[in-house]
């Protein structure tokens, strides 16, 4: 009844990579839109009931000479960015979207961010990014601190599959800014730290496993004990997963538009996240395993002949 | 202590329900709204109303982001910009409590940025005005060309006792702003009408003339008044602003946002449909799951939910739309903490141990991982809180305090009533458990073989 966890490991990494490396490719392509907090600007965000054409509001932003882009995002919502707009150039805006739609224009929610204020918070984002990362290497360190000289391989592994974690969501979100044009924010940030920090303790579960199976079972090889230890743990990492997954999906099907972006960062992250401690974890510990083995056994070959 | 834990337990659900409910109108027991404390025979105590307070993005308003611009001040200015700043917020706090505005919040950004909300403000433009008008009033004497200059040193309403509005003219109907110079202002005025007498002297606000009056007698006292072409309301305007006082630096706009009411309470309501939506798949699944333990997790959920509302009213929290999102994230989170219990409850039943004391052990084992799972939970929370601007603050801080609480929930609450349900024999079956008879059956057969083959 004993899942061959490791034994498949290149089909897991293989699963991961199918999606990490498109990801990646267009991350480098410059997927990854900054959304006007990153890189300052306007952005209005309009209801209608009856909503004109993107290119009718385009035309009437134009008009008062401001080159917009416009987009339906859901229902009869559309929104406008702008390079920056002073205060009273949003509120010419609005008056010409009343006069010309009169009671079709339900109201907007104007945001301006400068171009100043906006590399201060990118700033500030990159600073808690390294922050939550010293941090995690922290917890890494202090999870494994019992597990000797082994514990170097389990921390690297770990930080390996929070990597993944965080690359994936990077990189489902530069497919859609590519393809979507799907803007991040600092709750795009906040999504990817609070996935980094969700998937580190289900990893750490697993590796404790691991090791107090190892404990128990001494002189066992460590590849039946992974398969082992993640069997035991799998359900509590499914189960998690899952009724945290259920409340994201709640969030994004009924929370509105300006959070579902939010809830997809996170629900996509918490799902690579129990993906990455089950099938990826763990595997590249044993990989680790196989691969110092079989220098040493190269080592202890070559030693023999020169001993003969 | 055991003993204890139940009546804790409860008394905390009954308050936290009180806390809960809308609006008190029934003061009862206190005579007052929301909870006050008070001294017998005095006046004084501590009174504060309870309720829930909503973000600008939930309840509509204009939010500002200040930057003071010190390097626009002339040279020579030499007050340190956290000075300045304080300054700078007393002035627009002065500014906005004429107005009336409900519950803003001027707040320091550091030190050389100012954070503005005003709830229930919906004109950006008069926001602006509000926050950028320096309202710095200067009186300049001619030059020889026809032009006006400062005086050396500058003479300006920085010494202003309060305005006020009066009426002049034939049907007394022309407004007017009084004003008087405080000393030592009031001698350089006299003197300023000994020197100038039959000369005009410019007004200036913010660098623009309001008026240019010619000077006609010596004046006796340091009273004046300013007589623009006002209407009753620009004059108004004018006396408050300078009554508010000038701001000691420029500010610049930085970043403004702005929610209308109707569409902040329609987020409102999706994220309540989301945050119930999502409780009750966690329920169904739970009950689904665990049978017995899952119905007593998700009574454990309720309480949670419960009273991290009332926390949220008590503190209070600020709920934003991400703030709405982080606690409905840490409902999910919270499962967790039974998740683990849970499964080391069968765990132990299926090696065979009585429900009691499969329990307690479950209870000792799983405690560790609870503890570890949460601590990591709240110190990212408490990152993600300290560096973090508005929203991301309000996310850490809900999901923070949601997992601190789910910590008392699972440990406390669903320990004591499981304890409580063992004391029902109808209930102690294993089946309710989720563990079959078959299973234990097969886990002590299995503890005679190794436990790991290939």
């Amino acid at each position: 009844m004993l899942f061959r966890f490791v034994e498949r490991k290149w089909w897991y990494f293989l699963v991961s990579g199918l999606i990490i490396v498109p990801g990646t490719i267009f991350l480098l392509l410059g997927g990854l839109k900054p959304g006007i907090e990153f890189r300052g600007g306007t952005l209005l965000d309009a209801q209608f009931t009856g909503a004109p054409s993107s290119d009718e509001v385009r035309e009437v932003l134009s008009g008062l000479g401001h080159s917009a882009i416009v987009q339906r995002t859901e229902g009869e919502r559309l929104q406008i960015r702008t390079a920056e707009l002073t205060i009273d150039e949003t509120s010419a805006v609005q008056q010409r979207l009343q006069e010309r739609y009169a009671s079709r224009f339900v109201g907007m929610n104007p945001s301006s961010v400068s171009a100043s204020f906006s590399a201060e918070i990118l700033r500030n984002a990159v600073w808690s990014i390294v922050l939550a990362s010293v941090f995690i290497v922290l917890l890494i360190a202090f999870a494994f601190r019992s597990f000797g000289w082994s514990a170097f391989r389990y921390g690297i592994a770990a930080i390996v599959a929070v990597l993944h974690d965080a690359l994936l969501v990077l990189g489902v979100f530069a497919i859609l800014g590519y393809f979507f044009n799907v803007e991040v924010d600092s709750l795009f940030v906040t999504a990817v730290l609070t996935v980094i920090g969700f998937s580190v303790h289900d990893t750490i579960v697993v590796f404790d496993r691991i090791r107090e199976n190892l404990k128990l079972n001494p002189g066992e090889p460590l590849n039946p004990v992974i398969n082992f230890s993640i069997m035991q743990t799998m359900v509590r990492s499914l189960i998690t997963s899952l009724t945290v997954v259920f409340t994201l999906l709640a969030l994004y099907s009924f929370g509105g538009y300006s959070i579902r972006n939010f809830a997809l960062a996170l629900l996509v992250g918490i799902i690579s996240g129990a993906y990455s401690s089950v099938f990826n974890a763990a595997q590249i510990v044993s990989l680790w395993q196989e691969i110092e083995d079989r220098l040493r056994g190269r080592r202890s070959r070559r030693t023999g002949l020169t001993a003969a | 202590m055991s003993r204890l834990w139940p009546w804790i337990v409860g008394l905390i659900a009954v308050l936290a329900i009180w806390v809960d409910i809308p609006k008190h109108q029934f003061s009862f027991p206190f005579n007052c709204p929301g909870i006050c404390f008070r001294l017998p025979g005095g006046a004084s105590g501590f009174q504060t109303e309870i309720k829930t307070h909503l973000g600008l993005d939930l309840q509509g308003g204009t939010q500002l982001v200040l930057q003071l611009r010190p390097d626009k001040l002339p040279p020579g200015t030499t007050i340190p910009i956290a000075e300045l700043n304080t300054q700078a917020r007393g002035v627009i706090d002065r500014r906005i409590n004429a107005l009336g505005v409900s519950e803003p919040v001027i707040q320091a950004l550091g030190d050389d940025k100012i954070l503005l909300e005003l709830p229930g403000v919906s004109d950006l433009q008069q926001a602006q005005e509000i926050a950028t008008r320096q309202a710095f009033l200067e009186i300049k004497v001619p030059t020889d060309g026809g032009g006006f200059k400062s005086l050396e040193p500058p003479l300006t309403g920085a010494n202003l006792k309060p305005t006020s509005v009066a009426f002049q003219g034939a049907n007394q109907n022309q407004p007017v702003v009084q004003f008087e110079f405080a000393a030592p202002d009031d001698q350089r005025w006299v003197q300023l009408s000994k020197d100038y007498l039959r000369k005009p002297v410019q007004i200036t606000l913010d660098g623009r003339e309001i008026s240019a009056p010619t000077i006609t007698v010596v004046f006796t006292s340091g009273s004046g008044i300013i007589e623009g072409r006002f209407t009753t309301q620009s004059a108004k305007e004018l006396s408050l602003l300078l009554n508010s006082g000038a701001l000691p630096v420029p500010l610049e706009i930085v970043q403004s946002s702005r929610v209308e009411p109707t569409l902040g309470r329609e987020s409102i309501q999706k994220s309540l449909i989301a945050g119930a939506i999502g409780l009750a798949l966690v329920a169904l699944f739970m009950i689904g799951y665990y049978r017995l333990p899952g119905a007593i997790a998700v009574v454990a959920l309720l309480y949670y939910t419960v009273l991290t509302y009332a926390i949220f009213r008590l503190v209070p929290v600020t709920l934003t739309l991400a703030g709405i999102a982080g606690f409905i994230l840490s409902i999910g989170m919270a499962t967790d903490a039974n998740v683990l219990t849970f499964e080391r409850l069968k765990e132990e039943l299926r090696s065979g141990k009585s429900l009691r004391a499969a329990l307690e052990e479950g209870r000792v084992r799983a405690f560790s991982s609870i503890a570890y799972s949460n601590a990591a939970t709240i110190l990212s929370s408490a990152i993600l809180f300290v560096f973090g601007t508005g929203t991301v603050k309000g996310f850490a801080l809900t999901l923070g305090i949601g997992v601190a609480v789910s910590f008392f929930t699972a440990v406390i609450v669903t320990q004591m009533l499981l304890r409580g349900v063992l004391s029902f024999p109808a209930l102690r079956k294993r089946s309710l458990y989720g563990v079959e008879e078959r299973e234990i059956e097969r886990a002590r057969e299995l503890r005679t073989a190794p436990p790991v083959s290939v």
